[in-house]
């Protein structure tokens, strides 16, 4: 009695969560946004705008083009992988650089290319790397350096389900990369474009990597200056919507040519993988130790740089480190704090979404538009979330007495779990539906009701997945940006250490800015620990 | 088979939900009144001026503040590459935009005895003089590592003997100094000058002895430069305490000999002696009005009030502390 009541309580904690987050979010956009411009904004924007916008689709196409370019060849490779074990290596090195904080990607590339001696940078001098006008290229390599594992990840996810027996059939008169390109690639034709769409859109909503690599003209960039000044105007949702809109427009095109490949994504919660099983012994081949090697330096190559940084100048890194410490102590217990209470919620959230097909109509209904909601917000442009929580929550707090805006990280927490929070409750559906029906079955017949059914049967199965998935989501929000400038708390008792480290890049010390680029480099780590663990669900009692 | 499952979930809910719960709890409601870093001693907000915008008047993360010697006006730069004019009261007057801005907007800002206004153009590697309207009447500068280029430069100022001095950091971390007319002299404060050596000099400041103070930002101190250039000595470490600094960004000199310092990582305007005794420290984090967040610069009136710039929320407190 006790597991139904706690699971019925963190159950409506979920709900509720979602609702003052997501919820907020969403009705905040949707009520401002829906009377259209304010009166003194053109809806059609300028022609400068418009330069932003088109430099940024180069910018976002080519880092998706790049991102493929890379990611092929390693689903390939996970592809001819039989063991299971050294698929998960393999996996957690692949999501090292996702979860690594971008502009630390972007800082390391560009402490390399301004070294004043050193092979590297006379190399990347040599291929032009800093000629005047590429920047928007530079940034573009840094961005297919930090998103390539989206489209490794889909795509051999992809393979498992949809691409192995064209695969299997093209290498019998073909090498393995060619007939993974003709034989698999062609059935997995919907997770592509999901998997295109992704990249795409996270390529051109960041806003930390382009001002990084001097690139200018970035529609992201610009849209960060819009959402700080947007608080003058009467609805500066609705302000900051609308002069967003072509960008959403075109992520929500996006979203919906990635629908199909959604769906097929989400129906692989119906069937089991045929070969994943985890306990087949093939040993690996050199491809394996190849892209195991490969992956590796994409992985922990800004490690790399900073490591040799602090190598010419051990004294000074001290110093720096100490410093550092002292400096930015509040900001990172802080971070640390509402990052792990993030993927707490995370995970309460996803229980408000699992459902048995006994619950209620309006529980199902509710966890359907829970799981939609997040959907949705996951796929908006981060200013636009953080003006919609910054701007209700300051109307309706008095910024001179205790509130929860300025006093608590409650918008920057709802913030990160409208842009974060996805993954677990993608995760807990999925897990979800892979619940062996025999046992729901007898579970009935012996007289449980619904929320026992879950609490005593469903959970046991999923909770794990759910756990690893919230434990990536606090990894997640420890190097947020776009939204947590915007919502972290003036008077809580720190701030976000992802977005000072970000400040420092700009305008700080060097040895201490890279003593805190590779503290903030331990999310990466530990994600890849979660990734290298990953559970399998159980699929049988 | 469920008396088993059991016995296995119930740890993993009934704690985790306690745990939450508390945590959240916690989270709300402790660290509330633990946002202050150091006690703020009592100032008077006599008048805020600015607000969140693009219009005139309004601000969009101002970053350098300067008060015109000869008539009391205020000078604002803010991420738009607007420079405002405002009375000593804080009427707006006047605005104009830098003539390019693309790459970056300017962080330094000085106005000198004849009313002119000379912007440190960080992005543009160059040194700008406006008249009071805006209309430029001279450029200087390029970008480079050599004698007399710049990397960013981030703050400007004039000896009593009107040689310009900037103040550069991203490479170069140096002090310049130049002619009124753009030609280079030589430079202090570099790599080579030991423990005088600067990272990110981001105010500038001469007293009536033409000693030049500079706001040391990455070091986390305050510096003192002799008339010859040579360091004489610093005050400050990196820290929340009372002396301490996190990232001074801003400097100026009161009539009575003691030094503000616009502390932009600890949301205070400290109040110190030459010989860098701590006096006082004004401002807790917030955005209520005597409240402060992210102050990038700090100027005193001709009448002795402190303008302090309120950089994250978009305004200028004029206080009489």
């Amino acid at each position: 009695m006790k597991r139904i009541i706690a699971f019925q309580f963190a159950r409506v904690a979920g709900w509720l969560v979602l609702a003052m987050s997501v919820g907020l979010v969403l009705v905040a956009t949707v009520i401002e946004a829906a009377p259209g411009p304010l009166p003194d904004q053109s809806v059609w924007p300028t022609p400068r705008l418009w330069g932003y916008f088109r430099t940024t689709i180069a910018m976002a196409s080519t880092a998706t083009v790049l991102a493929l370019f890379i990611a092929i060849p390693f689903t390939a490779v996970m592809a001819g992988i039989r063991h299971g074990r050294h698929r998960r290596v393999l996996t957690a090195l692949i999501i090292m650089p996702l979860v690594t904080m971008p502009s630390i990607h972007a800082y390391a590339w560009m402490l390399l290319a301004t070294r004043k001696d050193g092979m590297a940078a006379a190399i990347l001098g040599a291929i032009g790397w800093n000629a005047p006008g590429a920047q928007w290229m530079q940034a573009a390599v840094v961005l297919a350096s930090w998103l390539w594992p989206i489209p490794a990840l889909i795509l051999s996810a992809a393979f498992r389900h949809m691409g192995r027996q064209g695969y299997q059939l093209a290498r019998l008169d073909a090498a393995c990369l060619s007939a993974f390109l003709r034989g698999a690639l062609p059935l997995m034709r919907a997770p592509l474009i999901a998997a295109v769409a992704a990249t795409f859109i996270l390529a051109a909503t960041d806003a930390t990597i382009p001002p990084l690599m001097g690139a200018t003209e970035i529609w992201s960039v610009e849209m960060l200056a819009v959402a700080a000044a947007a608080s003058s105007h009467t609805r500066p949702i609705g302000y900051v919507f609308w002069q967003a809109w072509p960008m959403l427009a075109l992520i929500i095109t996006l979203a919906l040519a990635a629908i199909p490949g959604i769906r097929k994504i989400a129906s692989w919660g119906d069937e089991l993988e045929a070969a994943d099983t985890g306990t087949l012994t093939a040993a690996p081949g050199r491809a394996w130790y190849s892209a195991c090697v490969l992956a590796g330096v994409i992985a922990f190559f800004p490690l790399c740089v900073f490591l040799t940084e602090f190598g010419s100048a051990r004294e000074e890194t001290g110093r720096a480190l100490m410093t550092a410490m002292t400096t930015y102590r509040t900001h990172g217990l802080a971070t640390l704090l509402v990052a792990a209470l993030t993927g707490v919620l995370a995970l309460a959230a996803s229980l408000g979404v699992i459902a048995d097909s006994d619950d209620r109509p309006w529980t199902r209904a509710f966890g359907k538009l829970a799981f939609a909601a997040v959907l949705i917000t996951a796929i908006l442009p981060p200013e636009i979330i953080g003006t919609a929580l910054a701007a209700t929550l300051t109307r309706i707090c008095d910024p001179r007495s205790w509130n929860i805006y300025d006093c608590t990280p409650w918008a920057w927490m709802s913030a990160l779990l409208s842009r974060f929070g996805v993954i677990c409750l993608v995760v807990a559906r999925l897990t979800n539906r892979r619940v062996p029906v025999s046992l729901l079955n007898h579970a009935q017949l012996e007289g449980a009701t619904v929320p026992a059914r879950i609490a005593l049967v469903r959970l046991p199965f999923i909770w794990r997945p759910i756990a690893m998935a919230a434990l990536l989501t606090a990894c997640l929000a420890m190097s947020e940006i776009g939204a947590s400038v915007l919502t972290q708390p003036v008077r809580f008792f720190g701030g976000c250490l992802a977005v000072q480290v970000d400040m420092q890049m700009h305008y700080g010390r060097q040895s201490e800015t890279t003593v805190l680029a590779a503290i903030m480099f331990t999310p990466a780590v530990v994600a890849a620990l979660v990734g290298a663990a990953w559970p399998r669900p159980r699929t049988q009692a | 088979m469920m008396s088993r499952s059991t016995i296995r979930i119930a740890p993993h809910l009934i704690r985790p939900a306690l745990i939450v719960s508390l945590s959240v709890m916690l989270t709300l409601v402790l660290p509330g009144g633990c946002a202050d870093t150091g006690a703020g001693s009592a100032g008077t907000v006599e008048k805020v001026f600015g607000k969140t915008g693009l219009s005139p008047g309004e601000f969009s993360y101002p970053r350098a503040i300067a008060v015109s010697p000869v008539d009391g006006c205020v000078f604002v730069v803010d991420k738009t590459a607007r420079i405002q004019r405002f009375s000593a009261d804080g009427d707006y007057e006047h605005q104009w935009r830098m003539p390019e801005y693309v790459n970056g907007k300017p962080t330094g800002l000085f106005v000198d005895s004849q009313n002119r206004v000379w912007v440190a153009d960080t992005h543009y590697f160059r040194v700008m003089l406006f008249d009071r309207d805006g209309k430029e009447l001279r450029r200087f500068g390029s970008q480079g590592e050599g004698p007399g280029q710049f990397v960013f430069p981030c703050a400007v100022t004039l000896s009593r003997d009107g040689i310009v001095y900037v103040g550069e950091y991203g490479g170069n971390d140096r002090i310049s100094r130049f002619t009124q007319e753009g030609k280079y002299l030589d430079s202090i404060a570099d790599k080579s000058t030991g423990d005088g050596w600067l990272e990110r000099p981001a105010g500038l400041v001469f007293d009536e002895n033409d000693q030049l103070w500079v706001a040391d930002a990455c070091h986390h101190r305050i510096c003192l430069y002799g008339k010859d250039g040579k360091f004489q000595r610093a005050f400050g470490t990196a820290g929340d305490g009372p002396g301490q600094f996190n990232y001074p960004y801003g400097l100026a000199l009161e009539s009575g000999g003691t030094i503000l310092v616009a502390d932009r990582g600890n949301n205070r305007i400290s109040r110190f002696q030459r010989d860098g005794t701590w006096v006082a420290s004004w401002g807790t984090a917030g955005r209520a009005e005597g409240q402060i967040a992210q102050p990038w610069g700090v100027a005193v009136s001709a009448s002795g009030g402190i303008y302090c710039l309120d950089s994250w929320n978009n305004r200028v407190q004029l206080i009489d502390w």
